[in-house]
C-alpha cells in the first residue's frame, strides 16, 4: 500500500503541511480492498506452502497456482480451507454484521480481537515440487482478486540437508508503523533487487506490532508496511514482549498465533513442539530453532527446554541457527546483566544452545545493532569477555578474516550473537556489551548468505550501506583456544540529558481532524463540570473559526487578542466521524501550543501538557512552554474512547498568564488505520 | 489451536511492558520512572500499577511488584488477571499459600474466557506441586486440561505429578492423550520415562531404538536404553550404554561453564553405575547452576554414608 507521509516535522505558523485526505470514512479509505489482509505466505517445506488473506466478510475462497504465471492449472478450494472469522459478541454489533452470525460462521474458529465482520482464509496447498517457483492467485468463486503479477509466487524449499545457495532477512523492533521502519525495509529490498538475489524467506525476531500486538497493530504495522515482501517470501516469527501483550505463548490464543501458521509436529524437520510458540524448520542444509522468550519458562527440565534439547539431539543439518526475541547479551536499550528475561535466557537457554552446536543466535528486544565475536561459555552476571571469546577479530573476510569452525556441528566451537532490533522501533544505548564486536546504532536489518561452507551476515542501514560484515567458514577441523584478554570495544557513557526520542505520527495516518479546520470556541464556560467535552453539548453561543488560534508577532487564522489581559484559557470542540472505531490502530494529537492544554476525547481526559493540577478556570501550576514547535501526543486507547458515528475532540487552552504577548493553539487529530 | 479470546486489556499489561508512548523505550528503569511519573500526573489506576509491576519483575524487584498487583487488585478487583499475576509474583516470592489464596480467590471472578481459569488452575497445581499437595494439585491440572487440551506443558506437569502418585496407567494414558492433541516431542519422550517408571521396559526400548537411530547425540537416549535394560537385568549391556554417554557428555560439557541438562545425565549415569560421588558432585554443580529443585530429591539419597562397593543398579 502507498505510504500516506503527508505529515512534516511542524513549525511555529504555520506548523504543518497536511495534506488533506478528503473522506473521514475509515473503512471506505482502506486501499486493500477487496482484502483487509492481503494475501502472505506461511509455513512452506519443500513439498508445501500456506497463503492467507483475510476479507471482510466472507467470500468464496480459491487458490489457483501453477508453474507459469499465465497457467494456473490447479486449484485449492472449498473444504480445503481453514476458515477462521471475528464475528463479535453482544449487542453492540452493527446491524450489517447481524446477519454473518449464521450458526455454520459462528461454529468457526474465531480470530482474536479481529475488527467485526473479518474473514481469515488460510489455504495449505500440497503436493508440490522442491525447489520450484509457483504463480498464484486468490479468487472469489469464479472472481480473480488478485492481479496477474509475477510478484504473487512462491518457491518451495529443497529438500532437508541438501547445499544451496540460501539467502534470508532477520530484522527485529520494527512495528512502529513510523517513516524509519518503511525505510528499514525499502534498503533491503534496493539491496536485494541490486543484487539480484531475492530471499528465501526472512525471520521476524519480535515486535513486530508495536504497542501491544493488537489484531489492528499488526494489520496496520506490519502486513501493511511489508505487504510486497510477504506475498512472494515466508516470514518465520518469534514473538516479542509487545506482541506478548496480547497474545499467549502458554495457550497459543491471541493476534500473533492468528497472524502465523508455523510447524507444529516436526512436519519440516526438527522435534515436534506441538505448539505454535516455538518450533524448527529445516531450510537446505539449515537447521532453524525458534524459541519463545517471552512468556514461557525457560528452566532445564520444562517443556521449552526439553524440547530445544531434543531439536538439538536430532538436529543433523550443517549449520544451525536459533532465533528469539530478548538477547542474552545486550546494553542497547535494554540490559541483559539486569533484566531477568535476558538473564535467564543467557543463564539457562545458551548453555544448551552451545552444547547443541549453534552456529550463530539472531535475537532483538534491544533497539541497535549489536555482533558478537566468536563466543562461548559466557552464561555469567555480569558478562565480561575473558575467557569467553574464542576469537576476537572482526570476523570480516577482508578485515581480520571470517570466524573459523570445524566441519559440521560441535559443541563450544563458539557461537555469533547478532541482535537486531533496529528495524524501526526508536534507538537506545545504555553501554558498552564486552562480548560485541560491533555496536551500530542504526536503524537497519540484517541479510545472510549462506554458500556451502561459509555463512556471511551484513547489516544494512536504513540508507542501504552496510555497517556491518561477518562471516564463519566451517572447515576442516578448527582448534579454538580461549582468549585471556580479547579485545574489547571502548566503554560507552550514556551522555547525561540526552535529548529524548520525540514521538511521531505513524507512516499510514490519515487526518480527522485536518489543520484549518472550524472549530467551535469560547473564552468563558457558563457552566461547571465537564459537559462541554462531550458528544451532544450544545454549544450555544460558542463562535466559530478556523484552526489556528493565536496572537503575537505573526498572524493566525483565528485572531484571539482579545484574549490578552482577560482570559488565560480557550474552550474549544469540534465534532468528528469515525465509521468503524474498531480499525483504528493509533489517535494521535498533533498539536502546536502556547503554554498548555488539556484534551478531552468524547469527555475522557486523553492529553495533558503544562498543566500541573486540575483543569479550566482551576487549573494549577501552568508552566510557560519554552518548548517551540509542535508536538505529537499518543492518544492512549482509542479502542475504548472512539465510538462508530460522531466523536468530539475538546480542548481547553491555556496561557500562563492573562499578561502574555503571545498565545497559540494549532491542533490536528490523525488515525493510524 | 487458535479459540477466541475477549482478553482484557490489562492481560495484555501483564505479560510484558507496553509503554504510553512508541518513542519511550529506554528499558525498565526508564518505564518505571515514566509509569511513576504519569501516577504523580493523573492518579494510580489498576492499569499502570500493573504495567509498573511488570517492569519490577522483569528487574526481579519482587516485593515492589507485589505491592503494585495488590494496590492494583484493590483499583480493580474484578480482574482475573491482576490476580494471576499477582499470585505468580507472591509464588516467585517464596510466599506460596499467600499465591493459592490469590489464584483461589481469582478463580471466584467471572469471565468469558474459558482458558482464564485453565491457567489459573495450572499456576495454582505448579505451587501445589511445590508444597508437596501433589493429589489437589492433580486435580487443578485434570480440571484444566478438560478446557484446553492444547499445552504440551500441561500435559507434562500433569504426568510428573501422576509420576509422583506413582499412577502409572493413568499418567500413560494421558500422555497418550497429549501426544493425540499436540503431537509435542516432548510428551513422547515423557512416555519413554513414564513407560520405564512403570516397569514397561520392551515398549520403552522400542521407542528409544528408535530414537537412538536417528538422533546426533545419543546420551540421553542411551541412558534411557540403560535404565530400559536394567530393568530387564540386561546389567553388562547397561553398563557399556552409561559408559558410552559418559564419554559422549565429556566431549559436549564445557569444562567451566557446563550446561544443566548434560549435569544431570552425567549424574544419572554415574549414578546408576553406582559412582556415587560423581554422581552427587554432577548433581550438586547441577543444583548450584540452577537445576529445578526436584535435584535435590537426588542429592539426599546420595549424601548417606556411601557404600564401598559400586555396582550398576536402575
Amino acid at each position: 500500500m502507498p505510504f500516506r507521509n503527508l505529515l512534516t516535522r511542524p513549525r511555529r505558523v504555520p506548523f504543518l503541511v497536511l495534506a488533506l485526505v478528503a473522506s473521514l470514512d475509515l473503512h471506505a479509505a482502506n486501499p486493500l480492498k477487496p482484502f483487509s489482509r492481503a494475501p502472505y505466505l506461511q509455513f512452506a517445506s519443500p513439498s508445501q506452502m500456506h497463503v492467507v488473506w483475510r476479507t471482510e466478510g466472507p467470500i468464496e475462497p480459491m487458490v489457483r497456482y501453477g508453474k507459469e504465471l499465465t497457467n494456473l492449472d490447479k486449484d485449492v478450494r472449498g473444504g480445503a480451507i481453514m476458515v477462521r472469522a471475528a464475528l463479535g459478541k453482544g449487542p453492540s454489533i452493527a446491524p450489517k454484521w447481524e446477519a454473518l452470525r449464521t450458526p455454520g460462521n459462528l461454529a468457526l474458529p474465531k480470530l482474536h480481537s479481529a475488527p467485526v465482520g473479518t474473514f481469515q482464509y488460510e489455504v495449505k496447498i500440497n503436493d508440490l515440487e522442491p525447489e520450484t517457483t509457483y504463480y498464484y492467485a486468490v479468487f472469489d468463486g469464479a472472481k480473480r482478486l488478485t492481479p496477474e503479477e509475477a510478484s504473487y509466487r512462491f518457491t518451495t524449499h529443497p529438500k532437508s540437508g541438501l547445499e544451496r545457495p540460501v539467502r534470508f532477512w532477520i530484522l527485529g523492533d520494527g512495528g512502529t508503523g513510523r517513516e524509519p521502519q518503511a525505510a528499514v525495509h525499502e534498503a533491503m529490498r534496493k539491496t536485494v533487487a541490486a543484487e539480484k538475489q531475492p530471499l528465501d524467506f526472512w525471520i521476524h525476531v519480535g515486535d513486530m506490532a508495536y504497542q501491544t500486538g493488537r489484531d489492528v497493530e499488526f494489520q496496520t504495522r506490519f502486513f501493511e508496511m511489508y505487504e510486497s515482501t510477504l506475498r512472494n517470501s515466508v516470514c518465520w516469527p518469534s514473538m516479542g514482549n509487545h506482541e506478548g501483550a496480547t497474545s499467549s505463548g502458554k495457550t497459543g490464543i491471541g493476534p500473533y498465533y492468528d497472524a502465523y501458521v508455523v510447524p507444529t509436529r516436526g512436519e519440516t524437520g526438527g522435534v515436534a513442539s506441538g505448539t505454535e510458540a516455538y518450533y524448527s524448520f529445516d531450510y537446505a542444509n539449515i537447521h532453524f530453532i525458534c524459541l519463545d522468550s517471552h512468556d514461557l519458562s525457560r528452566k532445564p527440565g520444562d517443556p521449552m527446554a526439553s524440547w530445544l534439547k531434543a531439536d538439538l539431539e536430532k538436529a543433523k543439518a550443517d549449520w544451525l541457527i536459533a532465533f528469539w526475541h530478548h538477547p542474552p547479551y545486550t546494553k542497547g536499550s535494554h540490559d541483559s546483566d539486569k533484566e531477568t528475561d535476558l538473564t535467564e535466557m543467557r543463564k539457562l537457554i545458551m548453555p544448551i544452545i552451545e552444547a547443541g552446536g549453534v552456529d550463530v543466535v539472531l535475537t532483538g528486544h534491544s533497539h541497535i545493532y549489536e555482533r558478537s565475536m566468536l563466543m562461548d561459555g559466557a552464561y555469567a552476571t555480569l558478562t565480561v569477555s575473558e575467557n569467553v571469546i574464542l576469537d576476537d577479530g572482526d570476523g570480516d573476510p577482508d578485515g581480520d578474516g571470517a570466524y573459523r569452525k570445524s566441519k559440521g556441528i560441535k559443541a563450544h566451537e563458539g557461537t555469533v550473537q547478532v541482535v537486531t532490533g533496529n528495524a524501526g522501533a526508536p534507538l537506545g544505548r545504555n553501554g558498552t556489551m564486552p562480548v560485541m564486536r560491533r555496536i551500530v546504532l542504526e536503524h537497519g536489518s540484517v541479510l545472510v548468505d549462506v554458500k556451502g561452507d561459509t555463512l556471511t551476515g551484513r547489516m544494512i542501514n536504513r540508507d542501504g550501506a552496510e555497517s556491518d560484515l561477518f562471516s564463519i567458514v566451517k572447515r576442516g577441523k578448527q582448534s579454538l583456544a580461549r582468549l585471556a584478554l580479547p579485545w574489547m570495544a571502548p566503554d560507552y557513557r550514556k551522555p547525561e540529558n540526552a535529548p529524548k526520542n520525540a514521538a511521531v505520527p505513524a507512516v499510514d495516518h490519515q487526518a480527522v481532524i485536518p489543520p484549518g479546520t472550524e472549530w467551535q470556541y469560547t473564552f468563558d464556560l457558563p457552566i461547571r463540570g465537564k459537559e462541554w467535552t462531550r458528544p451532544g453539548f450544545a454549544a450555544d453561543g460558542w463562535r466559530t473559526g478556523p484552526a489556528a488560534f493565536g496572537y503575537g508577532p505573526v498572524a493566525f487564522r483565528t485572531d484571539v487578542r482579545e484574549m490578552r489581559r482577560k482570559h488565560t484559557v480557550l474552550y474549544a470542540r469540534r465534532d468528528f466521524q469515525i465509521e468503524q472505531a474498531d480499525r483504528v490502530t493509533e489517535m494521535g494529537l498533533q498539536i502546536d501550543f502556547s503554554d498548555a492544554f488539556i484534551a478531552y476525547l468524547n469527555g475522557q481526559e486523553v492529553a495533558r501538557s503544562g498543566v500541573s493540577r486540575s483543569s479550566g478556570r482551576n487549573a494549577q501550576n501552568v508552566k510557560v512552554r519554552e518548548q517551540k514547535g509542535g508536538q505529537y501526543f499518543v492518544l492512549p486507547d482509542p479502542q475504548k474512547h472512539l465510538k462508530d458515528g460522531v466523536n468530539v475532540l475538546a480542548i481547553e487552552a491555556h496561557n500562563s498568564s492573562a499578561e502574555k504577548v503571545d498565545f497559540l493553539l494549532n491542533p490536528v487529530l490523525v488515525v493510524e488505520d | 489451536m487458535r479459540t477466541t479470546a475477549t482478553h482484557l486489556r490489562l492481560v495484555a499489561l501483564l505479560c510484558c511492558a507496553t509503554p504510553f508512548a512508541l518513542a519511550a523505550h529506554e528499558g525498565p528503569e526508564h518505564e518505571i520512572e515514566e509509569l511513576t511519573e504519569r501516577m504523580k500526573k493523573h492518579g494510580e489506576s489498576a492499569e499502570l500499577l500493573t504495567e509498573r509491576a511488570v517492569e519490577y519483575r522483569v528487574l526481579g524487584k519482587l516485593p515492589e511488584a507485589t505491592k503494585d498487583l495488590e494496590r492494583a487488585a484493590a483499583l480493580d478487583p474484578d480482574s482475573i488477571a491482576i490476580q494471576r499475576e499477582l499470585a505468580r509474583v507472591l509464588f516467585l516470592g517464596g510466599k506460596a499459600s499467600e499465591a493459592i489464596a490469590t489464584v483461589t480467590r481469582g478463580l471466584t471472578l467471572k469471565t468469558d474466557e474459558p482458558t482464564d481459569p485453565a491457567s489459573l488452575r495450572i499456576l495454582r497445581a505448579e505451587i501445589l506441586r511445590s508444597q508437596n499437595e501433589n493429589k489437589k494439585a492433580l486435580e487443578d491440572c485434570d480440571a484444566a486440561l478438560r478446557v484446553h487440551k492444547q499445552n504440551p506443558e500441561w500435559y507434562l506437569l500433569r504426568s510428573d505429578l501422576q509420576k509422583r502418585l506413582k499412577a502409572h496407567k493413568e499418567r500413560l494414558a494421558g500422555l497418550a492423550d497429549g501426544i493425540r492433541e499436540t503431537g509435542a516431542g516432548v510428551l513422547e519422550i515423557e512416555r519413554v520415562e513414564a513407560w520405564i517408571d512403570a516397569g514397561q521396559f520392551n515398549a520403552a526400548l522400542i521407542s528409544i531404538e528408535s530414537e537412538l537411530a536417528d538422533s546426533r547425540i545419543k546420551s540421553s537416549w542411551l541412558i534411557r536404553r540403560a535404565r530400559a535394560r536394567l530393568g530387564l537385568g540386561k546389567k553388562a549391556e547397561a553398563e557399556e550404554d552409561l559408559k558410552n554417554a559418559l564419554l559422549e557428555i565429556a566431549t559436549r560439557l564445557n569444562p567451566k561453564t557446563p550446561d544443566i541438562p548434560l549435569l544431570l545425565d552425567k549424574a544419572l549415569a554415574h549414578e546408576l553405575l553406582g559412582e556415587k560421588r560423581d554422581a552427587l558432585r554432577a548433581y550438586e554443580e547441577a543444583r548450584d547452576k540452577g537445576a529445578p529443585e526436584s535435584v535435590n530429591e537426588k542429592i539426599k539419597p546420595l549424601e548417606e554414608p556411601m557404600s564401598s562397593e559400586p555396582a550398576v543398579k536402575r
